[in-house]
């Protein structure tokens, strides 16, 4: 008998030893990403054919953690934001048009646009270093805080690689905002606003897995 | 305008071809793109809407003042202070129907440069650029009257190859009618066309064609396009194919059009010639209101009347204010078969008077 219940304490510890290696190696540390570079445009068509605004900025802000297990990457506590007044058109007196129709609050504020969620799931795409994921949190225009669902594909730039690439896209109602498409001489943007999001990320330092789950 | 995603003339101008007055969109785009800038507010007193048939008449008129210096290698300089006055009007009619007229007068002619293949309409001090009754429903428009014919690149310098060796001159107004119609990515005019009354004799073209484009990449910043146009006249035969691109990069655009035309010459020793014109513009929006630009053309003619002249220019604009736009551009041209070089500067003021 003591031969078998040597044999058993074996097998026990041998399980959990198994089943604790097994844990540890899905649930890698968690790294807090920031961002590298990257844009943030919007497309927006009016109801005159010939005539759509477009803008840009380089001033995207993103902040998240970031995690990978075997063929899935989890995103946490996302921040991204753009400050309204590098938004350009291209031409000065659009631009002013589009801060105080569009993003100015009653009160004179120019509050940045912030798009933030708790965690999304990125499953696997083309390839092992590619993730798409339906992000969704709440997006804030003009202070106004309203769902919103971001269209993530995210590429690791090298397996064993800190950066990270993601490209983003949704549509934004300004109805949905409360706010009125603006009129000049008869030319209206429709009331959808593609955004596109195309930014670089990197690791700035790990959190470990326990702080964070 | 291509650099701000605007991808043809349509949403500025009162004509679908443009070139001429803007609609009320158009003209806040013109003054907030001044150096003044400011917002446009059309006026709108009782005297101002009595002119204006409450609205229905947009009118303005406009002066263009030029002088230009050449000096050629082995030749006389030449001076030549040139000023025109253009009464532009249009007038909507009710139910799509309007008229635009274009009436142009002036101190100094300037045709395009007789060829002995082709030699130029008569220049006039009081000429009728444009008289068009259209109608438009939505995104079509028809129109017949007399015009300048649909073109590529719709640049107002009327003196560069593409314009002045292709029939575009100050002069050139033919009978036509046409029909144009747009979408949000393609553009289309097809065209019809007999004589304006005023071309050298032998030279009244009939003909036709049609002009299309298309935004390549749907961002109204990448617009390529095609211009094909057959001409018959007791004197000559013609058929031209242009292709041209408007391409825009942020601060930055490009323009260029390329155009063949195979002449057919049927008078005294009757031939068949190529002839090719060229021409490309890179421009740089340093600010909104001020436009440099580089632009180098080329003009090629086969035997029997072989001709190749290259030219550079470049152009420094300034739209100071919606009413004022002033301009300065050296050119450098150079006659590839003799050598002769050929300098000039043209320094141009233009104005818009009370709408």
């Amino acid at each position: 008998m003591p031969t078998n219940k040597y044999l058993y304490f074996s097998m026990l510890t041998s399980i959990i030893l198994i089943t604790v290696a097994a844990a540890a190696g899905d649930n890698q540390d968690a790294k807090v990403v920031e961002i590298e570079s990257g844009s943030a445009a919007f497309q927006s068509a009016t109801n005159m054919p010939g005539i759509e605004v477009t803008g840009k900025t380089n001033a995207l802000k993103v902040q998240a953690e970031v995690s990978k297990s075997e063929n899935k990457l989890l995103l946490r506590r996302i921040d991204a934001s753009i400050p309204v007044k590098t938004l350009s058109t291209g031409m000065q007196m659009r631009d002013e048009h589009m801060r105080k129709y569009i993003f100015r609050t009653a009160d004179g504020a120019e509050p940045d646009v912030r798009f933030t969620s708790e965690e999304g799931t990125c499953e696997a795409g083309g390839s092992a270093q590619e993730f798409s994921c339906p992000v969704s949190g709440s997006l804030s225009i003009r202070g106004v805080l309203q769902p919103f669902t971001l269209r993530l594909k995210v590429k690791q730039e090298g397996s064993a690689s800190d950066k990270f690439r993601a490209i983003g896209d949704g549509v934004v109602k300004l109805s949905t905002y409360g706010i009125p498409a603006p009129s000049q001489f008869g030319v209206k943007p429709i009331d959808d606003v593609k955004i596109h999001l195309d930014f670089t990320v990197k690791a700035s330092h790990t959190t470990s897995a326990a702080v964070l789950h | 305008m291509i650099r701000l995603g605007y991808p043809n003339c349509v949403s500025c101008h009162i004509t679908p071809q443009g070139g001429g007055l803007l609609n009320s969109y158009g003209r806040g785009i013109d003054k907030a793109q001044s150096l003044l800038g400011g917002e446009y507010v059309p006026l709108d007193s009782d005297w101002f809407k009595m002119l204006n048939w409450n609205g229905r008449i947009t009118q303005d008129f406009r002066s263009i003042i030029q002088q230009q210096d050449t000096s050629t290698t082995g030749r006389a300089g030449t001076q030549l202070f040139r000023s025109r006055v253009m009464y532009r009007n249009a007038t909507e009619l009710g139910k799509g129907f309007r008229f635009t007229a274009t009436l142009t007068g002036e101190n100094q002619g300037v045709t395009r440069p007789n060829v002995p293949y082709d030699s130029p309409a008569r220049q006039s001090q009081l000429f009728v650029n444009t008289a068009l009754l259209s109608y438009r429903a939505k995104a079509l428009e028809v129109s017949a009257g007399r015009d300048q014919l649909p073109t590529g690149l719709n640049i107002p310098d009327l003196g560069a190859f593409i314009k002045s060796r292709n029939h575009l001159g100050y002069y050139d107004a033919p009978t036509q009618l046409k029909a144009t119609w747009w979408g949000g990515r393609y553009y289309v005019s097809s065209y019809a066309f007999g004589p304006g009354g005023n071309e050298a004799a032998g030279h009244h073209e009939s003909g036709g064609g049609v002009l299309a484009e298309f935004d390549l990449r749907g961002n109204r910043r990448t617009v390529v396009g095609m211009n094909l146009l057959r001409g018959t006249a007791t004197s000559e035969d013609r058929t031209q194919f242009g292709p041209y691109a408007r391409l825009g990069f942020g601060k930055w655009g490009i323009l260029a059009e390329h155009d063949f035309t195979n002449r057919n010459w049927k008078m005294g020793t009757p031939a068949s010639f190529g002839q090719t014109t060229s021409y490309g513009q890179l421009f740089w929006a340093a600010r909104e209101w001020l436009v440099p630009s580089l632009i180098v053309e080329r003009l090629s003619v086969d035997r029997p009347y072989q001709e190749h002249l290259l030219a550079a220019k470049l152009e420094v604009s300034a739209r100071v204010s919606s009413y004022l736009t002033v301009s300065i551009g050296p050119r450098l041209q150079r006659d590839q078969l003799t050598g002769r070089m050929s300098r000039s500067i043209v320094f141009q003021v233009a104005m818009k008077g009370a709408r």
